[in-house]
């Protein structure tokens, strides 16, 4: 068994793309299946950001909504968005998390989180959620 | 307190994986409470505490005109892709901040320039920064929230 010790793994042929053999004979690549940003927030009470990385700020837009604002732009605002959400308001267990679409698309610089109550698709606001950014940078 | 190094010319994501690493996150209770539409509540801007702290150490944001330069190319009608990221990675970064400094710099980047740039013209302000004690923290107050006609402004 060896230790690869390394600061930088840069690509040969270009240098912004090392790919990894996957499965079979398919090559994955490391740039594309890292996530770009992330967040963990509380939206109860005065919403707060629990931990982040790549995140400038985050705002209370209205009850389950929040906007989150990028530190390093992405390229564009097609990037692929995760995410999940829990809360432990009594009988509220049940809560999911989306994204906006159409009254506040992403942009290379903003996504807006949207957490509802599933039981009757009411916005709800949530102890727990969590978003990832995969995709492209500028 | 640990040294910054020279980040000119190095991606604007390095640097944050940097501070990721070397900087203990700090968390201001500042808060920026802004109104934007007559039929929306209040929003409250939150500063990230991993941002906060690269703001306070300096020497590793781009300066808040390289964001708006970027947003001027995503807003035209032609826009595919940002072709000016160097304007992040490539202009020599700001100094350290002091913690109103930062959030002045937030808002700046963050808060709709329509709302920043006439925080104060009308019949009541539209922003306001205050600390999180300030806040009514329920959402039956604040979604019925406005900003406080005989708020005492702070200069």
């Amino acid at each position: 068994m060896s230790t690869l010790a390394i600061n930088t793994l840069t690509g040969q042929t270009s240098a912004s793309s090392i790919n990894v053999r996957g499965e079979g004979s398919a090559n994955t690549n490391l740039q594309q299946g890292l996530a770009k940003a992330w967040i963990s927030m509380n939206g109860t009470g005065t919403i707060a950001v629990r931990d982040s990385f790549n995140i400038t700020s985050i705002s209370d837009e209205g009850t389950g909504l929040t906007n989150v604002t990028i530190a390093s732009d992405m390229s564009d605002g097609n990037y692929s968005l995760s995410g999940a959400s829990g809360t432990y308001i009594a009988n509220s267990d049940n809560v999911r998390l989306g994204f906006s679409t159409e009254t506040t698309p992403p942009t290379s610089t903003l996504f807006r989180t949207i957490t509802r109550e599933a039981n009757d698709d009411t916005n709800r606001d949530v102890t727990y959620s969590f978003a990832q950014v995969f995709g492209d940078l500028a | 307190m640990i040294e910054t190094p020279k980040f000119k010319g190095t991606h604007l994501f390095a640097r944050l994986m940097w501070a990721k690493e070397n900087l203990e996150p700090f968390q201001s209770d500042i808060r920026v409470v802004y109104e934007d539409g007559l039929d929306d509540p209040s929003k409250i801007l939150v500063p990230d505490p991993n941002w906060m702290a690269c703001a306070l150490q300096g020497g590793i944001l781009p300066p808040v005109e390289s964001y708006w330069e970027l947003k001027k190319d995503e807003e035209q009608p032609d826009f595919k892709k940002h072709t000016r990221g160097y304007l992040l990675h490539d202009t020599e970064p700001v100094g350290p901040m002091t913690e109103e400094e930062a959030i002045e710099y937030l808002i700046k980047k963050d808060v709709p320039s329509h709302i920043w740039k006439t925080w104060n013209d009308g019949n009541k302000p539209k922003m306001v920064i205050c600390r999180t004690h300030q806040l009514p923290s329920t959402r039956e107050w604040r979604n019925a929230w406005k900003i406080n006609e005989d708020i005492e402004l702070v200069a």
